[in-house]
């Protein structure tokens, strides 16, 4: 009965996801990077040398692609099967239900592995084209295209099934925070793989595909000078070729892979305390008990009756549409720093003091305190553009007179305020030291986070969009990544090249609020949209 | 077949005191649950659904056989339990049969009698030839007889509805009150609604809820009896409405020519020109939620 339960839930949530649009669109961004690598800017290759194009080699290079994409990508595509029961209210109907947290959630976690292979199957069906398109090491073999995919690809997904759900039963990982952190253990758990070469914590599969392709390579006398996997465009002047024909799956390699099965089973298991069945009250069941003292008195509340004397209203009709531009970014500020807790404050304080002291130009401090200001408002920032799209906000903005002219800006400018604000130590800092060159990287630093974040918000609607890429894009700033250092701490200056970005994205989030609200009247005056119905009638 | 709520009292995390000592004893019939809003009655829904925990007192189900804590064994009520939240969302991009069959499952219904009981549903609510379209597309009023399906789905002896006929046409909340009252022979139903006429032409019983507490439960005969000579309705001129109701519970007002014609609830003749009214349940509801509470008890 139990397992009927976990398949009721696994398949309504998975039907549900994959007639919706985040798991197709993942599946499109998914084929574009096949296509990526089947054009060959898209590869894995180990320093100097390849395997021969057969069906292992393609496969490899998809499934660690797969890798890659599917535990990042796919954990923000799956990580809303608990999050949308409980926006629904389908959760209620859950929580009266004779079914037990265990069994709800593993089927959580199964439509999640679903929905992940789902999309990975994309590159699983890629491998062979990728084959067919290097005209080398033919023929097919079915057992060497699926191979890779059964080393590195499904027990990744996996995890990243429980992971999502684990990550949105905990009260705290459910937040935007949780976003922010399952970036960095992404980022981390890739280094581990890539530079440790330690078995037990090669999630992805790197470090087995590594030693896999350098055992055969090394077999066929190909010496691999230093150990890596290049992912991406690499054109080496002269290629070392061997011929890979898949993992061997010995005993120790399958338990090593059983491992991760193991482990997202126990995060469905742990993830079990955290859920409170859609209980409304559940933070009171995770809070730590207080002794007596400690309680705070609440406050008792008086409720009114209605007034109903519609005379004793001011008339205001003229004052309608008056108010000021200011007012509208002071609102938005206050908007956006609610979330903020007041020790946050402090530690921006000190990291902006620490910003003042002279500095050498690669030391910890001054600009390279930027990298911490500007990281720690992410969740913030990540509001933008998409708070007012949720549907309950919807109605309400944008039935407001000039939202895209008003509102939008403001809120930009707001964001903008906010990035300047929490780093204003530089700012100063840069102004003494006539440090005018960083002085306009971080001024134009500032508005590309306040237009990028408008932009991932309007166009998403999410909040996710923004915070991974963000913290992707910071990240690949500060090793020091060309291009993408838009805060200056590395040395790198693109002052007006972000400050172009800054200007084609916020252009891009207004023509989106521009669509939504003003194109009628546009349209209208273009003589898209005529006054069909009163012509009728007077033809009538 | 017996529901007992006994002492039940619930404050929540931010310190709201939702409930505060609420007992009650429920059998078969339909049992309204009538009250402002923030007057705890989804709180109480909630408790009842075994979905949050009361912080004092416990909430019994006795099937006949046993009696048990539903927070100690809430599998034992979930078995027998049917409920429509107030906010009752779907699986937008599922079929009316699909989510039906999932809830069926997770009800821990076989699936060959999940199979005739959903057609059973569906043609009770009208939803037969919509079966296969997506929740999506549904109406409000649509989605609200998906919704009432679902709580009907496992047979249940207690049946819990919040808010149930909101988004309904006339005509369907008409089929609806008929339907809970056929429902009510041998279950116990709980019906919390704002839409006192809705409570007025099926509930057994009523029970009034404010500030967390209940105020009374009784018939709604009884409720009737309790204002007997006590409505009336005078014309009040305009200019002196402000001050009049300042010192009347108002149920009613219209505007007419010779002034606005005010119900009244209140002991004593209230004005010079008022008649006494026969009183009717939304009356009786003003009366008691205004009335201070341990007066009321």
């Amino acid at each position: 009965m139990i397992a009927r339960k976990v398949w009721a839930v696994a398949k309504a949530d998975f039907k549900e996801r994959m007639r919706g649009a985040p798991a197709w669109m993942a599946m499109i961004v998914g084929g574009f990077l096949c296509y990526l690598a089947v054009t060959g800017k898209a590869t894995v290759t180990l320093p100097f040398a390849r395997g021969v194009w057969n069906s292992a080699w393609s496969a490899g290079t998809m499934a660690t692609l797969a890798a890659n994409y599917l535990t990042l990508v796919c954990f923000f595509v799956v990580r809303s099967a608990v999050q949308r029961d409980e926006e629904t209210g389908a959760g209620k109907l859950m929580a009266a239900a004779p079914v037990s947290n265990f069994a709800y959630l593993l089927g959580k976690a199964l439509s999640n592995f679903a929905v992940v292979l789902s999309v990975g199957s994309v590159f699983l069906l890629a491998a062979p084209i990728l084959q067919w398109s290097h005209h080398e090491g033919y023929p097919f073999n079915p057992w060497e295209l699926i191979n890779p995919f059964l080393y590195m690809t499904i027990p990744s997904a996996a995890l990243v099934a429980a992971m999502a759900v684990f990550f949105e039963c905990h009260p705290w990982l459910k937040k935007g925070i949780g976003n922010v952190i399952y970036i960095f253990l992404w980022v981390e758990s890739l280094r581990e793989a890539a530079e440790y070469g330690r078995e037990w914590t090669d999630v992805v599969g790197f470090d087995g595909f590594m030693k896999s392709t350098q055992a055969a390579a090394k077999a066929q006398g190909v010496v691999l000078k230093e150990r890596g996997l290049n992912i991406g465009h690499a054109s080496y002047d002269h290629w070392n070729i061997f011929t890979w024909h898949g993992f061997q799956f010995t005993w120790q390699q399958v338990l090593l892979r059983l491992e991760w099965f193991a482990v997202a089973a126990a995060l469905v298991l742990v993830a079990t305390y955290f859920f409170k069945r859609f209980d409304p009250d559940a933070k009171a069941a995770l809070r730590f008990p207080l002794p007596k003292f400690l309680k705070r008195k609440p406050k008792e509340e008086t409720v009114g009756k209605w007034e109903t004397e519609i005379a004793r209203l001011s008339a205001i009709g003229g004052m309608v549409g008056r108010g000021r531009f200011l007012g509208i970014v002071r609102a938005e500020m206050k908007l956006l720093l609610k979330s903020i807790p007041k020790f946050v404050y402090g530690l921006l304080a000190i990291a902006n003091l620490l910003a003042l002291i002279p500095h050498d130009k690669d030391g910890p401090t001054g600009p390279g305190v930027l990298a911490f200001l500007w990281i720690v408002p992410v969740i913030v920032w990540s509001n933008m553009g998409a708070r007012e799209q949720a549907p309950n906000a919807r109605p309400l903005i944008f039935s407001a007179p000039h939202s895209c002219l008003r509102q939008l800006p403001a809120e930009w400018v707001a964001g903008f305020l906010i990035a300047l604000g929490v780093s204003l130590g530089v700012g100063v800092r840069d102004i003494v030291a006539r440090d005018f060159l960083h002085l306009a990287t971080w001024l134009a630093g500032a508005a590309f986070i306040s237009s990028l974040a408008l932009a991932c918000g309007t166009w998403s609607r999410s909040t996710r969009l923004f915070q991974g890429l963000y913290c992707g894009w910071w990240y690949l700033g500060m090793n020091n990544v060309p291009n993408m250092d838009f805060t200056g701490v590395t040395g790198q200056r693109h002052a007006v090249g972000y400050a172009i970005a800054a200007a084609i994205l916020f252009g891009s989030a207004f023509a989106q609020r521009w669509w939504i609200t003003e194109r009628a009247a546009v349209m209208r005056v273009l003589g898209v949209i005529r006054r069909q119905p009163q012509e009728r009638v007077q033809t009538a | 077949m017996k529901l007992t709520v006994e002492n039940v009292s619930k404050r929540y995390g931010n310190g709201v005191q939702a409930l505060r000592d609420f007992s009650l004893e429920l059998g078969p019939g339909v049992l309204g649950l009538l009250g402002p809003n923030g007057a705890g009655k989804s709180t109480l829904m909630s408790i009842l659904a075994t979905i949050t925990l009361p912080t004092a007192g416990r909430v019994l189900w006795d099937d006949g056989k046993s009696s048990v804590d539903t927070a100690s064994h809430p599998n034992a009520l979930r078995n027998v339990l049917g409920f429509l939240p107030q906010d009752f969302g779907v699986y937008a991009n599922l079929s009316a049969l699909e989510f039906l069959e999932y809830l069926a499952a997770i009800k821990g219904i076989d699936s060959k009698t999940a199979k005739s009981r959903i057609e059973e549903l569906l043609t009770l609510v009208n939803l037969q030839s919509a079966k296969t379209r997506k929740l999506g597309g549904f109406s409000g009023g649509m989605r609200q007889r998906v919704g009432i399906a679902q709580a009907l789905l496992n047979d249940p002896k207690l049946l819990i509805v919040d808010e149930p006929t909101a988004g309904l046409d006339p005509e369907e909340r008409v089929r609806f009150r008929n339907l809970l009252s056929e429902l009510s022979h041998d279950r116990i139903v709980i019906l919390s609604t704002h839409i006192v006429s809705d409570v007025e032409l099926t509930a057994d019983r009523i029970a009034l809820v404010a500030a967390g507490q209940l105020i009374t439960c009784q018939s709604p005969d009884q409720l009737l009896q309790s204002l007997d000579g006590r409505v009336w309705e005078c014309v009040v001129p305009p200019d002196m409405l402000a001050q009049f109701k300042s010192h009347h519970a108002c149920s009613g007002m219209v505007r007419r020519q010779n002034g606005v014609h005010v119900r009244v609830v209140c002991d004593e003749k209230p004005w010079h020109n008022a008649v006494s009214e026969p009183a009717v349940l939304e009356d009786a509801y003003l009366h008691w939620v205004n009335a201070p509470v341990e007066v009321a008890a």
